[in-house]
């Protein structure tokens, strides 16, 4: 019996869901909406999840960077009065030789098993391409070539109370009809006075805080979020000011410990039945320094800084009342 | 008011920082890479252990539909080639299982050439197959079969392609009251390589 079956040639789309996802927090924040973020196939990834994971690895924790970056400055809380100043911290981290390419395994099907040097979702834009037995070929995809990863924030600072202050971080968006138009952030911290303690003057104010952040992005099939993360800094900050109380040049220091996360939840078709795949990225931990300086001309400042994470991240800001 | 313009000075560096947060937009072209699979379907009812079986696809007008059917155009794939090859029993009930040997053959209908092979398999247990995809590592001269049938197809043509299975040896052999009746399929998984642009901030 002659007959040929159709069976359907299912296209996958690797990462395009992802890449544009991983791409979409720092450019919403920076008050600027990816192109190309229209309609996204759902179907499954070229790469199985460890290749997934080493593929946008490096955005996830450059990210996570930017996240715990822009967010304590001035040691110096009085015990007591009011504050309330809204801040605009735009940070940037710069991504590292390590950062552009990961170990890749060509995947089941490909005979011989082997690996290559390709590139992550950071990195190099062009696809690697490896031989393999009989004329086949396997392909891993490029990446943004990137050389930075910008973020920007609004952040609001309310104080003083027994010299205490709070942050928060806010933003919730809808900014289109796909699945990737939500998002969302959610951040709080507090900023503690350690100087008021201290019975001996120093010659800086000494100050303690913790900052905890959440985001969400997208939507998936089975109505939960696509991408979540949560990012949490906690750590000690100096400083000194020099000039007049509402007019002063401020260098300040700070030494924390960050953390970051990130998982990425969607359904995929390839298997024929719909599966969940999620991919848990690793978790980073970081010792971040921080110096930097700002200025403050009555109720309006600005400030620039450097840290350092093992990655580079500068952050520059304003800040905008008392 | 000797402050006034250095604060309206901060507020336009303010403007401009938002106002560039646009400019640091940079178009980024990204090479990424799609996993297809098109196979071929085989309904196999023999008396000898001895049977050949052929199947046509009609590779290029599934593929092309396929890409329409999901936002692409044919002009949108950069590069196309032959990644792996299975097969896989999808319908098989008998009293007791076959193992059988032999080789999965394409060609080109209209085409000149003899059938290049594509795949063996050797001892395969029919219900070790059952809805069970085996890998199989695929024959030089098939594989340069369909890239050639890719790169026509990317170049405008709708290959069409011949499949033949032919099965040299069946344990236990099938006699005319025990017949070996089952379905399967070899499938071809593709790489396709489609540029993507993306616009990120990228100072």
């Amino acid at each position: 019996m002659i007959r040929g079956i159709h069976k359907e040639v299912r296209i996958v789309v690797v990462f395009k869901r992802l890449l544009l996802a991983g791409a979409l927090l720092p450019a919403v924040l920076l008050l600027a909406v990816p192109a190309g973020g229209g309609e996204l196939e759902d179907n499954l990834s070229v790469y199985s999840e460890k290749n997934a994971t080493g593929y946008m690895q490096p955005l996830a924790d450059l990210i996570g960077v930017d996240l715990n970056s822009g967010i304590f400055r001035s040691a110096r809380i009085p015990v007591s009065g009011f504050r309330l100043s809204l801040e605009v911290p735009v940070m940037m981290t710069k991504v590292g030789d390590d950062d552009r390419t990961f170990r890749a395994a060509t995947e089941e099907g490909f005979f011989p098993e082997q690996t290559a040097d390709a590139p992550t979702v950071v990195g190099p834009s062009d696809a690697v391409i490896v031989d393999g037995s009989g004329s086949t070929q396997f392909a891993f995809p490029g990446g943004l070539d990137l050389t930075s990863v910008p973020m920007a924030s609004l952040q609001l600072r309310i104080g003083r109370l027994y010299g205490t202050e709070a942050i928060l971080r806010f933003l919730s968006a809808d900014i289109g009809d796909d699945e990737l138009s939500k998002i969302s952030l959610f951040g709080f911290g507090l900023q503690h006075s350690i100087s008021q303690y201290l019975k001996s003057e120093l010659p800086l104010e000494l100050s303690a805080g913790f900052f905890w952040q959440t985001y969400k992005i997208g939507e998936n099939k089975s109505g939960s979020d696509l991408i979540k993360g949560s990012a949490f800094t906690i750590g000690a900050q100096g400083s000194r000011q020099f000039g007049k109380p509402m007019m002063y040049v401020e260098p300040y220091g700070g030494l924390s410990v960050d953390t970051h996360s990130m998982e990425v939840a969607y359904e995929s078709e390839a298997s024929g039945e719909p599966q969940n795949i999620n991919l848990n990225l690793d978790r980073s931990t970081n010792i971040h320094l921080t110096i930097g300086a700002l200025f403050r001309i009555y109720y309006i400042g600005g400030y620039i800084d450097y840290g350092f994470t093992g990655r580079s991240t500068f952050t520059a800001g304003l800040i905008f009342g008392n | 008011m000797k402050a006034l313009p250095k604060v309206l000075g901060l507020v336009a560096l303010f403007c401009v920082v938002i106002t560039a947060g646009g400019c640091l937009l940079e178009e980024k072209v990204v090479e990424m890479v799609f996993s297809g699979e098109t196979c071929a379907g085989f309904e196999e009812d023999h008396a000898t252990g001895d049977f050949s079986s052929e199947s046509i696809l009609a590779y290029g007008q599934e593929i092309l539909d396929i890409l329409n059917d999901n936002g692409f155009d044919r002009d949108d794939i950069a590069q196309a080639f032959v990644m792996g090859g299975s097969y896989e029993v999808t319908d098989f009930e008998h009293s007791h299982d076959w193992t059988v040997s032999g080789a999965v053959f394409v060609e080109r209908v209209g085409g000149i050439a003899d059938p290049d092979t594509l795949l063996k398999y050797t001892s395969q247990p029919l219900s070790e197959a059952l809805d069970n995809q085996i890998w199989a590592e695929l024959h030089g001269d098939g594989v340069d079969l369909l890239n050639t049938a890719l790169e026509d197809f990317l170049g405008g043509a709708l290959p069409i392609l011949r499949f033949t299975v032919e099965n040299g040896t069946t344990t236990p052999e099938p006699t005319s009251s025990d017949r070996i009746v089952f379905d399967w399929e070899t499938c071809i998984k593709l790489h396709l390589i489609y540029v993507e642009e993306f616009e990120f901030p990228d100072p």
